[in-house]
């Protein structure tokens, strides 16, 4: 399986990096987690795992009597025929019994692992999912998109690895080993003290050779993510690769860090590669020296030390058992190969097991992050006015809607819902230290359209970003309708908001689908609706399968005015009172633009509108513009009015000044 | 087998390479089976109490030989293995990457970038470990088998028979359940990847989520996806996990078997203690390979796909080849166009359709009209991307533009493309990449001629800066000045820029069309554009529609004709607000 070998590789490269104080404490929380949950399944596994390093052991023990109760004396004649005969069926049925309950155990034991490692990570990703639906946008700013995905990715699958496999196979592991040296104490002390300066020797060697060959693996990595990041891009920039009789050049480049990666691997190869003989035989040196160390005290009958647990108080108590005899020596060569597989085993999972556990970190650092706060409590509800003009709740869609209101004395006021936003003297900045917008008052009336023009990182999209709270302000007021907005409950507040992002951001899915984004319970023909003053009707209904045709990798299959169009659709569907359009920058031909631009006007109608522009074609019919530097506002006023200052604007307008 | 023809040439090149290893290999296993029978000779010796000191000094010095022996061999065929494997992977991408190179533009369409990229890493990497690793592991794993079951024979027929009966069971179970774990784990990683991608969704699409207040009906795609994922995970986790403990039921039976039967056998003074030592160590050595065989025969099968997707992108040959005898091009009079047709491979759509055009050296050409005109078809048959329908239609100097070399054609050339492709490397590497020793244009002036050099003091490292994937991101625009800049310094008969202007404001456009009046001087530049102000200026501007021309002339005749170009002209300067 190469892609496995690879991940594996890439694995046990990753590993390597990770200090120990990465990891601390993460071991107890996942057990603890694991037990807290599934305890009752955990219980039974333990149990299943000891029964099978307990069957495990009996392997040996079976050679052991087979030999010294059965053949020897047979052989010897020291017992007679219907005596060996009864004794060797018993012992091997009773061998068969032990390996069937083995059997059953292991396999209650992984079936049950199976179900509850895959539900443990299940409930992991549900809650990676639900924590990123409520965490602050800020955290989003502060970390890669690649990051965030790694979590789902590369963590989780690490944690997988490790519950599933490493985990379980640590704990056996670490009993039947525990099983065996009780058992090799047991028959001989001698050569319980060989097994275990073979198995110091093999782990120092590991140590050694796999350290020296760390360095190797890591300028393998390296290398080879060149030359796959190299790859990459020739495929991609084919185009230009052609076009600028690059081929040749493009050869020679590539030649190079494929000759540099070749050279990396084969080190690291080499390297690898002894490692593994080394380890092996160095079990098979021990296993000789073992029979051979055995055989000679054996011929010699050098008084053995075994250890036996006496019933008396439960002491330890050395008993010298006579000599060595064949069946024990039998026995241990058994255990030995056991022991050094087992050590292999479990110094193979180390590097995972380190990177299972930096994953777990990181994941539950994410899920401890900070969730976005809302202590809102002003609700948005449908409305609709009595005989006397009062406005009083409704249960269905009016078109009219209201703010609930309920104050501390118990009593509820409703304010009918007209999109009247004041920034009154705001300050914010993404972080305390660093405010970057300044004292910033904004007067939107309801149907008023308001223009926010300035170069880029003037901070127009901060702006809006404000109102609809994916931040919150540092120091003055929002307020809608008169309400300040840190009352209002977000979901409400975002629900009155229209918006068209300067990214179209479209979802894998139909069209008619992500139009219905804008509001999920409507109508097909609400939809269709919607893409007719979007002006996208006729572009969707020409598209090869109409409102069913599936968008992927964010509308890729259609042009960018298009997809500009269906995000027009998509707020024009939600029907808010108040919308915040953030014009898109990347140019679109002329006919196109101007369908964009009917679609926009349409949608801006009996509306608050924010607009960010970068065409000043757009604004000038705003009833007000705000020219912003730095996050100030450095002029204010209606086209003409700025017109006349002759300031920033008229530069603007006049191009002499640029606005990217 | 038939596969392995793709990689005849390395096998024949290193065939001295790999029978030395077959050679190791074998020794390795012999070592394996003679351990065993020295340690049975040893026990029988102790227990018949007949060892003298110096036989077991004899045997002591054989057995350390043997694992000293295994341990050299073992070294040198993994380093020989891994050699063979890393030069092979080496040089089947070095071919891979070199055909490549040598497609035409056409095949790019056909195969996404991103399978070809899987191709050229995860595939050549199975291929080459396919045809060194697995390959060897099999004919070892085959050869362990015969070898072991040839010497536990000797020992004793029956005893061999009856003790190895569970293990085929071992085999049959690898062999049955294997494909479908695999075919299960392919639909797992399907699901996860579905899963990947709808979660990034989230993360790039995190503010529009919550501006429509979907965060709920989001996280219920999300829950859904992982749901699936967990189901066929856990199916094939379960299947997975019955692996283990079944090997080691048969295998424990097994050895069972031999301990018991033998013990028969012994007190019936057909076998010794010694012999069935070796026989039970030897058994130990069987049931390994057994599984392994198993999951090294399906592995071969599923590898088998990676061959013939590497082998198509080996054996691809290009469309557009030169004449024998092509002709050296670097300076052209005129380009024409008679009747010429064209619509893209393995399609029916004529996009140009009967199209005539005459390019005169010198002269400046714009070319405007809706998109889906065909104003990019037409620039891309200037640069022999595609095989030519009919050879007497396009020429260039009165010879059909198949005559000359390909390469020539495209030196003609320096292009702009629509989308900027950058290479993540720095700025300065990025625009250099468009000279040639012919050129005569210096990177600054280049520079300034592309209107980039004031992005460039908003650039952290100026010239040096990293661009594209890794390095900093520019704005449309300033991708736009560059490649402009990249396309400035070939310095090429021809300057094509295809709606490369279009991220750019209204002062630098006309900033970077008046450069171009000094720099091109006497050269031929043809304009794409959308605004029409960009080709104003141009000797001739042609209109496109449907893959015709239906409009041609100077700016002011075609102002004067009062068609489409008059209205776009009309409703552009108008500032794009107007209403239609």
């Amino acid at each position: 399986m190469p892609e496995a070998k690879k991940i594996q590789t890439r694995n046990s490269f990753r590993g390597m990096g990770i200090k120990s104080k990465d990891i601390k404490g993460i071991l107890p929380k996942i057990l603890k987690r694991l037990f807290k949950e599934y305890g009752l399944a955990m219980t039974i596994i333990l149990l299943c795992l000891v029964v099978s390093a307990v069957a495990g052991i009996t392997g040996p023990i079976f050679l052991q009597r087979i030999t010294d109760e059965v053949i020897e004396p047979t052989l010897k004649g020291q017992i007679a025929l219907v005596e060996w005969q009864a004794k060797l069926t018993s012992l091997i049925v009773l061998m068969v019994c032990i390996y069937s309950i083995c059997l059953l155990a292991t396999t209650v034991q992984t079936q049950i692992l199976a179900r509850v490692g895959q539900r443990f990570l299940n409930k992991i990703r549900k809650s990676l999912f639900n924590k990123m639906q409520s965490l602050p946008i800020s955290y989003f700013d502060s970390h890669p998109h690649g990051e965030v995905m790694s979590y789902y990715t590369n963590d989780v699958d690490a944690i997988r690895q490790f519950v599933t496999q490493s985990l379980i196979q640590f704990i056996s592991t670490f009993l039947s080993l525990t099983f065996i040296i009780c058992l090799m104490i047991h028959y001989s002390l001698w050569l319980t003290l060989l097994v275990f300066i073979g198995a110091t020797l093999m782990l120092l060697v590991t140590k050694k050779v796999g350290g020296g060959s760390t360095k190797y693996f890591i300028q393998n990595q390296k290398t080879t993510a060149k030359v796959e990041g190299y790859i990459e891009e020739m495929m991609h920039g084919q185009k230009v690769v052609k076009v600028f009789c690059y081929e040749d050049e493009s050869k020679l480049k590539f030649n190079e860090l494929n000759d540099e990666l070749c050279h990396a691997a084969t080190k690291a190869n080499q390297y690898g590669n002894t490692l593994m003989p080394i380890l092996h035989n160095i079990g098979n040196v021990f296993f000789v020296l073992l029979a051979i160390v055995g055989c000679f005290l054996a011929i010699n009958n050098v008084p053995n030390l075994g250890v036996l647990i006496t019933n008396r108080n439960n002491q330890f108590v050395f008993i010298g058992m006579n000599t060595l005899t064949i069946g024990i020596i039998v026995a241990f060569l058994n255990m030995s190969r056991q022991f050094s597989q087992s050590i292999g085993q479990v110094s193979q999972q180390v590097a995972m097991v380190a990177m299972a556990l930096a994953g777990a970190k990181r994941v539950f650092d994410f899920l401890d992050e900070k969730s976005e706060e809302d202590n809102g409590y002003v609700t948005l509800v449908y409305a609709i006015k009595d005989e006397n003009g009062n406005i009083v709740e409704s249960p269905t869609r009016t078109g009219i809607w209201a703010w609930k209101h309920p104050h501390s004395d118990g009593t509820l006021t409703y304010t009918e819902l007209k999109g009247d936003i004041v920034l009154d003297h705001v300050d914010f900045g993404y972080v305390p230290e660093k405010i970057v917008l300044h004292d910033v008052s904004i007067y939107a009336r309801p149907g008023q359209k308001i223009a926010f023009v300035g170069a880029t990182g003037a901070g127009k999209t901060t702006i809006t970003n404000l109102i609809n709270r994916f931040y919150d302000i540092q120091d003055g007021k929002i307020r809608y309708d008169g309400i300040n907005i840190n009352k209002i409950k977000k979901d409400d507040l975002r629900r009155s908001l229209g918006i068209v992002l300067q990214d179209t951001n479209l979802f894998t899915g139909t069209v008619m689908e992500n139009i219905r984004y804008g509001r999920l319970d409507a109508t097909d023909e609400e939809v269709y609706k919607a893409a007719k003053i979007a002006n996208a009707y006729d572009f969707i209904t020409r598209l090869p399968e109409g409102f069913n045709t599936m968008l992927t990798g964010d509308g890729a299959n259609l042009s960018q005015g298009q997809r500009q169009l269906l995000s027009i659709a998509r707020a024009a569907i939600a029907d808010a009172p108040v919308m915040i359009l953030d014009e898109a920058t990347s140019s679109i031909d002329t006919r196109t633009e101007a369908l964009v631009q009917k679609g926009t006007d349409q949608l801006m109608k009996g509306r608050t509108v924010f607009v960010i522009a970068h065409r000043l074609s757009t604004v000038q019919n705003s009833d007000a513009i705000m020219v912003l530097d730095h996050g100030r506002i450095i002029e204010r006023g209606t086209h003409e009015s700025l017109i006349e200052q002759k300031g920033v604007y008229y530069q603007l307008y006049t191009g002499a000044f640029e606005l990217e | 087998m038939k596969r392995f023809k793709a990689i005849q040439w390395y096998i024949q090149k290193y065939w001295w390479q790999y029978a030395l290893t077959l050679v190791l290999s074998i020794g390795i296993i012999y070592c394996d089976i003679k351990k065993p029978e020295i340690i049975g000779e040893a026990v029988d010796l102790i227990g018949l109490g007949q060892i003298k000191e110096e036989t077991l000094f004899s045997l002591l010095i054989l057995l350390t030989t043997i694992v000293l022996t295994k341990f050299i061999i073992s070294i040198g065929k993994s380093i020989f293995l891994g050699n063979l494997f890393h030069r092979l992977f080496y040089q089947i991408k070095i071919r891979f990457m070199k055909n490549i190179l040598l497609q035409d533009a056409d095949y790019f369409t056909i195969y996404h970038p991103g399978d070809l990229m899987t191709r050229a890493t995860s595939d050549t990497f199975s291929m080459a470990n396919v045809s060194t690793h697995l390959i060897f592991g099999l004919i070892t794993v085959i050869l362990t088998i015969i070898m072991t079951a040839v010497s536990m024979i000797k020992l004793n027929l029956t005893l061999t028979i009856y003790s190895i009966i569970p293990l085929p069971f071992i085999f049959i179970v690898v062999v049955i359940m294997r494909p479908k774990i695999s075919a299960n784990w392919r639909l797992v990683r399907k699901k996860n990847s579905t899963m990947g991608n709808l979660a990034m969704e989230s993360v790039q699409h995190v503010k529009l989520i919550r501006a429509f207040v979907n965060e709920k009906e989001d996280y219920k795609k999300l829950e859904g996806s992982a749901q699936e994922c967990y189901d066929t995970e856990k199916k094939s986790v379960l299947m997975q996990s019955t692996f283990g403990p079944t090997f080691r039921f048969f295998t424990n039976i097994s050895q069972l078997i031999a301990y018991g039967y033998g013990a028969y056998l012994i007190i019936n003074q057909e076998l010794t203690v010694g012999e069935l030592i070796t026989f039970s160590l030897l058994l130990a050595q069987f049931s390994g390979p057994m599984m392994q065989l198993g999951n090294q025969v399906s592995q071969f099968a599923q590898s088998a796909i990676s061959f013939d997707r590497v082998t198509e992108v080996l054996e691809a040959k290009p469309e557009i080849i030169d004449y024998p005898n092509a002709k050296d091009i670097n300076q052209f009079h005129t380009i024409e166009f008679f009747d010429y047709t064209f619509s893209y491979p393995k399609t029916r759509l004529e996009i140009l359709k009967g199209f005539d055009l005459t390019i005169t050296s010198g002269k400046s050409l714009g070319i405007v009209g809706k998109t889906g005109s065909g104003k990019t078809t037409l620039i891309r048959q200037l640069l022999r991307r595609f095989p030519i329908q009919n050879g007497n239609s396009l020429k260039i100097d009165g010879y059909p533009i198949s005559y000359y070399k390909k390469t020539d054609i495209r030196k003609l050339v320096s292009y702009v493309p629509q989308e900027h492709l950058l290479f993540a490397r720095s700025v300065k590497e990025n625009i250099l990449m468009g000279k040639n020793e012919e050129s005569n244009v210096e990177l600054e002036y280049a520079i300034q001629m592309a209107d980039f050099e004031k992005d460039l003091a908003f650039l952290e490292n100026g010239l040096d800066t990293i661009v594209g994937e890794y390095g900093v991101t520019l704005s449309g625009g300033q991708k736009q000045r560059l490649s402009i800049a990249r396309a400035l310094i070939k310095d090429a008969p021809i300057l094509i820029l295809d709606d490369s202007l279009s991220a750019v404001d209204g002062t630098t456009e006309a900033n970077i069309i008046k450069n171009l009046k000094e720099i091109r001087k006497n050269k031929t530049n043809i304009i794409v554009a959308h605004r029409l102000t960009a080709v104003e200026d141009c000797d001739e501007i042609i209109v496109m529609e449907n893959g015709k021309i239906v409009e041609r002339g100077t700016h002011q005749e075609l102002m004067d004709q009062k068609g489409w170009y008059y209205e776009q002209y009309v409703i552009q300067e108008m500032g794009g607000s107007a209403h239609e």
